[in-house]
């Protein structure tokens, strides 16, 4: 019992003791994504370091893996470690408006890319891709590619994700039109490679005679590439959204057909950007939510894309 | 005798392990991270611990007994869930809707996390299946039903509105008293309560008694049944606390919430002593365990070591704990023989 | 454990304490209607703002193609309407006054290639310089509904339900092109403002939403 005593006040003498805060640069920025082994997530998160650092800033990068409550927790700690802004893209949108309202409560500026939040006036930006143009163009291309008649499947991204809903709506409000075209089969992929290729498998066996697979995001379209190709069915047309170094390659080798870029590095770049005028001004002299487009990749154009960046090449 | 009077000193030191090592965590961190032991982030540090403290001081119960609870993950996510729907949806009754106050809403999803804790004990006790299935199996038909109930949504927006009487259910999760938030002082009600029941009741030596050994206590005369259907339904409440918690901060209820959370209060538990077999251990001992944990991966974060070593150091951490309970337990032998 | 069993009964009790607020399913709909945003009309906005401002704003299409050919964003400036440069693409305005040269209805994005006052006629391609309307059933272009500055992506806040408006927009039009169409043939005559919507030069032909038909 002394013992505990003991120890239970020497941890309290070094809670009293604790030494002042160190003094910042010029602050640092945290910068907190989805899963950090997605190449999207990868280059969001890289976009923004790079960007920060350019600007004087230090970046602090964490993951929150879908999860809220995790979100929440990495949010108070970085806001507790005193960070001056926060880019985020956050985790199920209608979970985050306590996150983000908090934050705003503690003088934190939030930045939020690639989803949103159904309320305004929290963060001092919501970026989001236009994932209906995005599904509208390659959905479009799609009904070039095979036809206006025969079997197709879809393969969903993660439909917890509200973007891949969004995409799927944009992909049937085109291709709905087309009373020839026969969906065959829908399938949540869950927006990772291996599962898409499972999915695509399986259908492949029950529908031998489709045209081509529409899906919701990149991995789940090279998933499905891998899929056909082992069951040597080059002639089914495949198409994507995302517009990864690896979509990249496949569409250069004839493999993938399109597939849209979504404009990773722009909208975490922005985002920095907005955060230091923020800070620098209190305001950021745009309005709050954004829409930034996706780029149609095919053939021609695919080697313009480099890490979620397109460049013109002139 | 030298060697007895060392022995006794590493067995004190080793006893003291739990204590020892939230100091040696604080002390690093303190030293390697700015703001680590500021006020603020001790108290947002606090508000972390309440949700494995608060999931541990059940789990221990259980854990006493010679058992394991893998469903309070999945009751953190439903006790959220029958919230939200309460305080958006009420509880519709013939032609019109019951809206209970949010402290009514508290206490129903808390009975839901007990009866759900009841089903787990009696499933163990009544059908005899085995602890870890038992629990197992509630896992993924709570998260299931969890799922089910909005179909994979949120319920989102829970604030309640004036006209409806249920407003103020944030206040549980982000409420203010004193300096501590409502969460806080709830881990420290509880964990009185927890230590009460554990230290000073009949109950309480009955758990020991059945976790240290089963068949002796039985023929003792304790309703063993009885005290397994009490330590499940205990955790399951705990879980359902814990889910309030959550459901509060955020506002809104997610059906995910809660997931995996099992883990990290079993590891709580371990590390602070208990020992997996049952009958050996303290509830205070897992409540510092908890804030082992906790220190550890909020100092992991603050530091930015990249989230793939923080596994692997957690990981160890565990195992370490382990391996030095046995060391402990050998000592201990050793010192009692040589007595 | 008698204690115990007694504190559990007191618990139980709790709820039923009262303190509730009984509604019934008429008032909890009214309660919650207020906070929706309100419903707009995909038929109001067509009718009376995309169409009497596409008449208003159009120009001749030879003067706008000529433009977009010599400098795009010079172009975009004079004749289009952009809400972001970011996010939208440019819609063009235009009147085309012309002949009918080519005709497909057979496809779900039916075509109609005019060959507008003035411009002569290609002998080897029926298809040069040529203006293609965009006659359905299936419209794919959002020109109608990006090109009316008075629609914004803010009035609905959520991708799905701006996509479902801009659909909903192109179904009414589509319906009224068909009936008109129904009776277009290789020669006829033709006077409608459309608009164009593009992120860059056209590479093809020109591929027109028609709005109004004089």
């Amino acid at each position: 019992m002394m013992n505990k005593l003991f120890f239970s006040l020497s941890i309290a003498a070094l809670i009293v003791s604790a030494p002042a805060s160190a003094q910042q640069s010029k602050g640092t920025i945290a910068i907190l994504v989805n899963a950090l082994d997605n190449p999207y997530y990868a280059a969001e998160a890289k976009g923004a370091e790079i960007r920060a650092k350019e600007l004087g800033y230090e970046t602090i990068t964490l993951s929150h893996n879908e999860d809220v409550n995790k979100q929440n927790e990495l949010v108070n700690l970085v806001i507790g470690r005193g960070v001056k802004g926060i880019v985020l893209d956050n985790a199920d949108s209608a979970s985050s408006v306590a996150t983000v309202r908090q934050a705003k409560e503690k003088g934190v500026p939030v930045a939020l890319i690639n989803r949103e939040i159904p309320e305004d006036g929290l963060a001092i930006v919501q970026m989001t891709h236009n994932n209906m143009q995005a599904g509208s163009e390659v959905a479009r291309l799609f009904v070039k590619e095979i036809g206006e008649e025969g079997e197709y499947v879809e393969l969903t991204c993660n439909l917890a994700d509200k973007n891949c809903v969004t995409r799927s709506e944009a992909f049937h409000q085109v291709l709905d039109n087309y009373p020839g075209l026969k969906m065959v089969a829908r399938q949540d992929a869950k927006g990772a490679l291996l599962p898409g290729q499972q999915a695509m498998d399986s259908i492949l066996q029950e529908h031998p005679n489709i045209k081509g697979v529409i899906c919701g995001n990149g991995p789940v379209a090279l998933g499905a590439i891998a899929s056909l190709l082992s069951a040597n069915r080059p002639d089914v047309k495949v198409v994507g959204i995302d517009g990864s170094n690896d979509e990249r390659d496949s569409i250069l080798s004839d493999k993938l057909k399109a597939s849209v870029m979504l404009q990773a590095q722009v909208l975490a770049i922005h985002g920095v950007d907005l955060l230091d005028k923020y800070l620098a001004t209190g305001k950021t002299d745009e309005a709050e939510r954004q829409m930034t487009r996706g780029i149609l990749i095919t053939k021609a154009n695919a080697g313009n894309v480099n890490d979620f960046y397109y460049t013109e090449k002139k | 005798m030298a060697s007895v009077k060392s022995t006794k000193t590493v067995l004190t030191i080793l006893q003291l392990r739990i204590f020892i090592a939230l100091f040696l965590v604080m002390l690093y961190f303190s030293l390697t991270t700015a703001n680590f032991l500021s006020q603020n982030n001790l108290l947002i540090m606090a508000k972390h611990l309440t949700v494995i403290a608060v999931l541990s001081l059940g789990m221990s119960l259980v854990i006493l007994t010679g058992g394991i609870d893998l469903s309070v993950g999945s009751i953190v996510g439903i006790s959220g869930m029958v919230a939200g729907y309460l305080i958006l949806y009420g509880l519709p009754v013939g032609e019109s809707i019951i809206f209970f106050n949010p402290v009514e809403v508290a206490v129903i999803a808390c009975i839901v996390g007990a009866l759900i804790g009841a089903l787990n004990g009696y499933l163990i006790t009544y059908l005899g299946v085995p602890p870890f299935i038992a629990t197992l199996g509630t896992m993924y038909i709570v998260r299931g039903a969890a799922m089910l109930s909005n179909n994979g949504a949120t319920f989102a927006n829970l604030v309640g509105r004036p006209e409806l009487d249920n407003t103020g259910f944030n206040l549980i999760g982000n409420g203010e008293f004193l300096w501590l938030s409502t969460p806080v002082w709830l881990l420290i009600i509880l964990t009185i309560i927890t230590i009460f029941i554990v230290r000073k009741t009949p109950l309480g030596r009955h758990i020991y008694a059945v976790g240290g050994n089963e068949q002796a206590a039985r023929f003792s005369g304790i309703r063993v049944n009885r005290v397994k259907l009490f330590v499940y339904s205990f955790s399951g409440f705990c879980a359902a606390v814990v889910g309030l918690i959550i459901t509060s901060q955020l506002e809104s209820a997610h059906p995910n919430a809660g997931n995996t959370f099992e883990m990290n209060a079993i590891a709580a538990v371990v590390l602070g002593g208990t020992s997996l077999s049952g009958g050996r251990g303290t509830v205070f001992g897992s409540v510092i365990g908890a804030c082992v944990i906790c220190a550890l991966n909020d100092g992991m974060v603050m530091s930015g070591i990249s989230e793939f070593w923080q596994m692997v150091i957690k990981g160890a951490v565990i195992v370490l704990a382990v391996v030095v309970d046995q060391l402990q337990q050998r000592l201990q032998a050793r010192v009692l023989a040589s007595a | 454990m008698k204690r115990l069993g007694i504190l559990c009964a007191c618990i139980l009790m709790v709820p039923l304490l009262g303190g509730w607020k009984i509604v019934s399913k008429e008032e909890l709909v009214k309660i919650y209607e207020g906070e929706k945003l309100p419903e707009l009309s995909a038929k109001t906005y067509l009718e009376e703002g995309i169409r009497p401002y596409a008449l208003k704003t159009a120009h001749p299409a030879p003067e706008v193609l000529k433009a977009i050919d010599e400098d795009f964003d010079k172009a975009c400036k004079a004749f289009g309407f952009r809400h972001s440069e970011s996010a939208f693409p440019c819609n063009f305005w235009m009147e085309i006054k012309g002949s009918v040269v080519k005709l497909d209805t057979k496809s779900q994005s039916g075509r109609a290639w005019v060959l507008p006052e003035g411009v002569p006629p290609d002998a080897a391609d029926e298809e040069a310089g040529t203006i293609i309307l965009l006659i359905g059933p299936a419209i794919d272009s959002m020109g109608p509904r990006d090109g009316y500055p008075e629609l914004k992506y803010e009035q609905f806040n959520d991708q799905t339900k701006f996509g479902a408006f801009g659909r909903e927009i192109n179904r009414l039009l589509s319906d009224d092109i068909r009936a008109r169409v129904s009776d277009l043939e290789k020669g006829s005559m033709v006077d409608v403002i459309g608009v164009l919507s593009t992120w860059d030069k056209p590479w093809g032909n020109a591929e027109v939403v028609p709005v109004a038909f004089k």
